[in-house]
């Protein structure tokens, strides 16, 4: 210490600070911060572009691949029920010729309130977009008509039986 | 006393924060005169200065986030200033910046006492002839107010070494100034 040239400067300190910048400088400053801030415009402009894109595209896609799987369901569904169908009117045929009229007509009666309802429920199914608790629904109905008529058949058959070993039995 | 100077622009500062163009003016009126002498000391050139000037209030504000008030705004901007000019001066000749040589340096190991006639323009005159590697040591010493080890930071040398530069620069000063005297 005791330097006599630091000593100087210390006192002087704020007397070396006289150099003034030229105006440019801040006008430059401005001139990059616009810039930059345009540039941070057409950045965000863009970052929003490619996130709606994106948001877009993901949906779009979701969206297919629902319906790719509601078509499926569907046509399922109705294979389902061209099956049941099929089955029902055989069992229909065959009780309606087995020849025991009186007895058959009250089963078919069933049959018939069965069938309506299964109407209404595909009106609702059709109306719903495919909802899967109608189609099961459905399902149901179509199982319990083909169990009843299964169960006509084999009665159907029983009697037949029955009346065959009574004939047996007179011609001996 | 600390905490007060500290906080003395803090509501300007918030302001910058937040992208606030006015206040950003007012932070560089405040603040570019003392900033570009800096410069200058460590440059000599002017547009280099003004260039080093420009490119630290920019990165001031684009990084005004990362200013902790754990020092001063000016002392986080002059650092700034500094890093941006010896940058400059590296960028600008490809000659590395301690490697200049001094003559014998016991010779003038015998303080200041035999300048007279100090005058400030005689002395900034001296320190912009001063060759580049003192001239960045003995202004970040003399005028700055760094220590030898915030210096050796700094420039990425030595403790030691910012030392023995800073003397050998400081008897450099002296010479120049003894010139001055004697023809000047």
């Amino acid at each position: 210490m005791g330097d006599q040239l630091e000593k100087f400067i210390l006192d002087n300190r704020q007397e070396f600070d006289s150099e003034v910048p030229s105006e440019k400088v801040w006008q430059h400053i401005q001139q990059q911060q616009t810039k930059s801030d345009k540039w941070l415009g057409v950045w965000k402009v863009a970052a929003v572009i490619l996130l709606i894109s994106t948001v877009y595209l993901i949906v779009d896609k979701q969206l297919a691949e629902q319906k790719d799987s509601t078509t499926a369901m569907e046509s399922e569904f109705y294979q389902v029920e061209q099956y049941y169908t099929q089955l029902i009117a055989q069992r229909k045929q065959e009780i309606a010729t087995s020849g025991q009229s009186s007895l058959s007509r009250e089963f078919l009666v069933e049959i018939e309130r069965l069938d309506q309802m299964y109407a209404q429920l595909k009106q609702t199914y059709k109306s719903q977009n495919s909802s899967e608790l109608i189609s099961d629904m459905m399902i149901k109905n179509l199982q319990l008509r083909i169990e009843i008529l299964n169960k006509q058949v084999k009665i159907l058959n029983d009697l037949k039986n029955q009346e065959n070993e009574a004939n047996k039995h007179i011609e001996i | 006393m600390n905490s007060q100077t500290i906080n003395i622009h803090a509501g300007l500062i918030e302001r910058c924060r937040n992208g606030d163009q006015v206040a950003q003016y007012e932070i560089y009126q405040l603040y570019s005169k003392a900033m570009y002498n800096t410069a200058l000391r460590i440059c000599a050139v002017q547009e280099e200065a003004e260039d080093v000037l420009q490119e630290a209030f920019l990165s001031a504000f684009r990084n005004i986030a990362s200013y902790r008030e754990d020092s001063t705004f000016g002392a986080w901007l002059k650092r700034i200033v500094i890093n941006k000019a010896i940058t400059s001066l590296r960028r600008s000749e490809k000659e590395a910046l301690m490697m200049e040589e001094v003559e014998d340096v016991e010779k003038y190991d015998d303080g200041f006492e035999s300048v007279s006639g100090l005058t400030v323009e005689r002395v900034k005159a001296a320190v912009l002839e001063l060759p580049k590697g003192f001239r960045s040591v003995v202004s970040l010493y003399l005028f700055e107010g760094y220590d030898h080890k915030e210096i050796s930071d700094i420039l990425g040398i030595t403790e030691s070494t910012s030392k023995s530069q800073f003397k050998r620069g400081k008897d450099k000063l002296r010479q120049l100034l003894e010139k001055e005297v004697k023809y000047g």
